[in-house]
C-alpha cells in the first residue's frame, strides 16, 4: 500500500521556504550583485563587467592559487595521518584507551584563536619561517582530528571480521590494507579530504596566525580588501567561488546516486 | 583428514580463565561448542582458529602442533558471525580470494570457485555484490570463501544469530547439505541448543570456562552430566529430595512432594539428589491410578495447544511442572480443561537422577 499523500501543512510550508530563505537569500543577493553595474544601485543595469576584471586582476588570482595549493597540501596530509590514526587505533585495534579519543577531540573543541595563537608561538619558538608550508602544517594538524573522527565511522560501518577473515584467506598485513580496508573507505576517504580542504580553504583565524608577512590566503585577500573598502570585484570572486563549490556538491551527489543505483539495481 | 585435539588447552584474560580443555574432534565430525555467553566457546574457537595464543597447552592437527601458527598456515578456516564478506567484490571474487594470494592461475582459479560456488549452489551469483545477498545466500559465500582453498577443519562462529528467525531452521537444513558433501571437520560456536542438536554428530556443553560434558545429541540430552546441562539442552522439571535404599536394589527418592521410585545407575550418588524429569516424558491422568508407580495431584494453570502437540502447565501442592503430550487420544484431550484436577505420572526409568547443584 502506497502511503497516502497528506494534504500540505501551510505551517509547515511556509517555514520550509523561510528557512531556505534564510540560508540562501544572501548568496542570490550576492550573485545578483556581481551583475549589477552599479553594485548599491538594484535599478543600474546588469553587466558582466566585474567578471572580467576579475579575470585581468592579479590582486585575487594570486590568494586564490595559494588557497588552493594550501587547502589540497593540507587536505592531503590531513587525511593521511587521520586515516592512519584511525586504521591503527580504530575498531580493528585496542591499542587506544577511551581517555586518548578525547585527546584527539580536542583540536576540534579549543578556540581557533587560541590554536592559531598557540601554533604561532609553536613555529617561533622553532624558528621556522612562516609562510605557506607553516599554514599547511596548521590546516593540516587542525583538520587531521576531524579526518579521524569520519574515518572512525567509516571503519565501524565495516564489519568487525573483515580484517581477520582476509589474515585467515592468507593476507599478509599490507595486503589486508591495501586490498580489503582501503577498497572500502574509499567513500569516507573522499568525504575527509573535501572536508579538509574546505577547511583549509576558508580558514581565516589559522592562516592569519600562521601565515607571515609575505603570504596571502584568499580569505586573508579578502578581509584586507573589505578594510579598504567595497569592491565589485569582490561580489563576481564570489560568483566564482559559489559556482565552484556547488558544482563540487553536484559531482559528489550525483556520484553518490550512481552508486545506490547501481546496488538497488540488480 | 586429520584429527583435531585440544590438550589442556587453557586462556586467561582480564577477569576470565578457560579450564585447562581436553578434546578430540573426529575426522569428518560435525562438532558442536555450546553453551550461554561467556561460557568461553568462542575463545576456543579463536584458539583453534589462530586469532588467540593460548596461555597453555597444545593443538595437535593429526600429528602437526599448530598451536603457534598464524590462522592461514594452519588448514583450518572461520566463518565470521558476520560473514565478514569483502564488500568491494563480487561474489566470485571474495570465493577467489584466498587463491588469488596463493598465486594460482586463472584457468584454476575459475575451475576451482565455479566447483565451489555450484557445491554451495551460489554459481548463479557469481557476479552479484556482497549488499544485493540475502542472509541465507552471504552464508552459503562465506561457506564457499572459507571452503574454497579445502581446509581440513571449518570454524563456525555463531553462522545463523546475523539471520532472520524465520530463516533459521530453512538455512541449517541447507548447511547440513553442504557439510556433508564436502566431508571436512566442522566446529560450530552456539549458544542455540535446538541448533546445535539438529546439526552436531557431538557436542560439549559449556559453563563459565569449563567443559561440562561431552557426547552425542542423544546421550546428552537422555543422560545429562548436571543439572545445569539438563536445564541448558532442553526443559527440565526438577524435584529435590533425599535417596535412599528402601529395599535392597530398590531405591526411591523422599521428597517434600511425596517418596517416588527412582532406578539407580551406576554413579555414586549423595544423599541430596536432584530428579529430573523432561516435560514430554511426563503424562496426565483423569484419575487417580493404583497401577502407576508415581503420582502428583495437580490443577491445570495453563495450556497451550501446539498442534502436534499440547503443553500443560500443572499447578501441584508446592511446585509447578511443565508437561507436553504429543496430540495421540482427540478423545482424551478435549476432556482436558484450564483449572481441571489431573494426576502427573511418568515412568520409574525415565527420571534423571543427579546430585542437587550448589547454584
Amino acid at each position: 500500500m502506497p502511503s497516502a499523500k497528506r494534504p500540505p501543512n501551510l505551517f509547515i510550508s511556509f517555514m520550509f521556504w523561510a528557512t531556505i530563505g534564510f540560508l540562501y537569500l544572501p548568496l542570490a543577493y550576492l550573485v545578483v550583485q556581481a551583475f549589477l553595474t552599479d553594485p548599491s544601485n538594484v535599478a543600474s543595469g546588469f553587466t558582466t563587467k566585474w567578471l572580467a576584471a576579475l579575470l585581468e586582476s592579479d590582486a585575487l588570482w594570486e590568494p586564490l592559487m595559494n588557497s588552493l595549493l594550501i587547502g589540497v597540501a593540507s587536505a592531503s596530509i590531513a587525511t593521511l595521518i587521520g586515516t592512519l590514526g584511525a586504521v591503527g587505533f580504530g575498531p580493528f585495534s585496542t591499542v587506544l584507551p577511551p581517555s586518548l579519543t578525547a585527546l584527539i577531540m580536542l583540536p576540534i573543541l579549543i578556540p581557533e584563536v587560541i590554536t592559531g595563537l598557540s601554533l604561532l608561538i609553536f613555529f617561533l619558538l622553532f624558528r621556522f619561517e612562516l609562510g605557506a608550508t607553516t599554514v599547511v602544517l596548521a590546516h593540516a594538524s587542525f583538520s587531521a582530528s576531524f579526518v579521524y573522527f569520519i574515518m572512525i565511522e567509516q571503519l565501524r560501518k565495516l564489519d568487525p571480521n573483515l580484517g581477520e577473515a582476509a589474515y585467515d584467506l592468507g593476507a599478509k598485513p599490507a595486503q589486508i590494507f591495501w586490498k580489503v580496508i582501503l577498497p572500502n573507505i574509499v567513500p569516507g576517504l573522499s568525504a575527509a579530504w573535501l572536508l579538509s580542504f574546505t577547511i583549509s580553504f576558508d580558514d581565516f583565524l589559522i592562516s592569519f596566525f600562521t601565515s607571515g608577512a609575505g603570504l596571502t590566503t584568499l580569505p586573508l585577500k579578502i578581509y584586507s580588501l573589505m578594510r579598504i573598502g567595497f569592491s565589485p570585484e569582490l561580489n563576481a570572486l564570489s560568483l566564482v567561488m559559489i559556482c565552484l563549490s556547488t558544482g563540487l556538491v553536484l559531482i559528489l551527489w550525483s556520484k553518490e546516486q550512481s552508486r545506490k543505483w547501481v546496488i538497488s539495481g540488480s | 583428514m586429520y584429527e583435531l585435539r585440544c590438550e589442556s588447552l587453557e586462556k586467561s584474560f582480564g577477569s576470565f580463565a578457560l579450564q585447562p580443555l581436553d578434546l578430540a574432534i573426529q575426522p569428518g565430525e560435525f562438532f558442536s561448542l555450546l553453551g550461554p555467553s561467556g561460557c568461553g566457546k568462542t575463545t576456543v574457537l579463536r584458539l583453534l582458529g589462530g586469532f588467540e595464543q593460548p596461555t597453555s597447552g597444545r593443538i595437535m592437527l593429526g600429528e602437526r602442533d599448530i598451536t603457534r601458527l598464524p590462522p592461514h598456515k594452519r588448514n583450518i578456516h572461520t566463518v565470521f558471525q558476520r560473514y565478514a564478506l569483502f564488500p568491494h567484490l563480487s561474489v566470485f571474487e571474495n570465493v577467489a580470494f584466498s587463491l588469488r594470494l596463493k598465486g594460482l592461475s586463472r584457468p584454476d582459479i575459475i575451475r576451482r570457485v565455479d566447483k565451489m560456488m555450484n557445491l554451495t549452489e551460489i554459481g548463479a551469483l557469481s557476479d552479484r555484490r556482497i549488499h544485493q545477498l540475502s542472509g541465507g545466500q552471504s552464508q552459503r559465500v562465506a561457506l564457499a570463501r572459507a571452503l574454497v582453498d579445502q581446509p581440513a577443519v571449518l570454524l563456525l562462529d555463531e553462522p545463523f544469530s546475523a539471520l532472520d528467525p524465520s530463516l533459521r531452521v530453512r538455512v541449517r537444513d541447507e548447511m547440513r547439505a553442504i557439510c556433508k558433501k564436502v566431508g571436512a571437520t566442522f566446529i560450530l560456536v552456539t549458544h542455540d541448543q535446538e541448533e546445535a542438536l539438529q546439526l552436531s554428530d557431538r557436542l560439549a556443553v559449556m559453563k563459565d570456562g569449563r567443559c561440562l560434558q561431552v557426547g552425542t545429541p542423544k546421550s546428552i540430552y537422555e543422560d545429562p552430566s548436571d543439572t545445569f546441562v539438563a536445564s541448558f539442552i532442553g526443559a527440565v522439571n526438577e524435584i529435590r529430595g533425599e535417596l535412599s535404599e528402601s529395599l535392597p536394589g530398590e531405591w526411591s527418592v523422599a521428597s517434600a512432594m511425596g517418596t517416588f521410585k527412582v532406578k539407580k545407575n551406576g554413579l555414586a550418588l549423595p544423599r541430596e539428589v536432584s530428579m529430573l524429569l523432561r516435560p514430554e516424558k511426563m503424562r496426565l491422568l483423569r484419575q487417580r491410578s493404583n497401577t502407576h508407580d508415581n503420582l502428583l495431584e495437580g490443577e491445570i494453570q495453563d495450556l497451550t495447544y501446539l498442534g502436534s502437540r499440547t503443553e500443560y502447565t500443572i499447578r501441584t501442592r508446592d511446585n509447578v511442572f511443565k508437561v507436553s503430550e504429543a496430540e495421540m487420544d482427540r478423545q482424551k484431550k478435549r476432556l482436558l480443561h484450564h483449572r481441571d484436577r489431573v494426576f502427573l505420572t511418568w515412568k520409574t526409568e525415565d527420571a534423571i537422577l543427579l546430585p542437587q547443584s550448589t547454584l
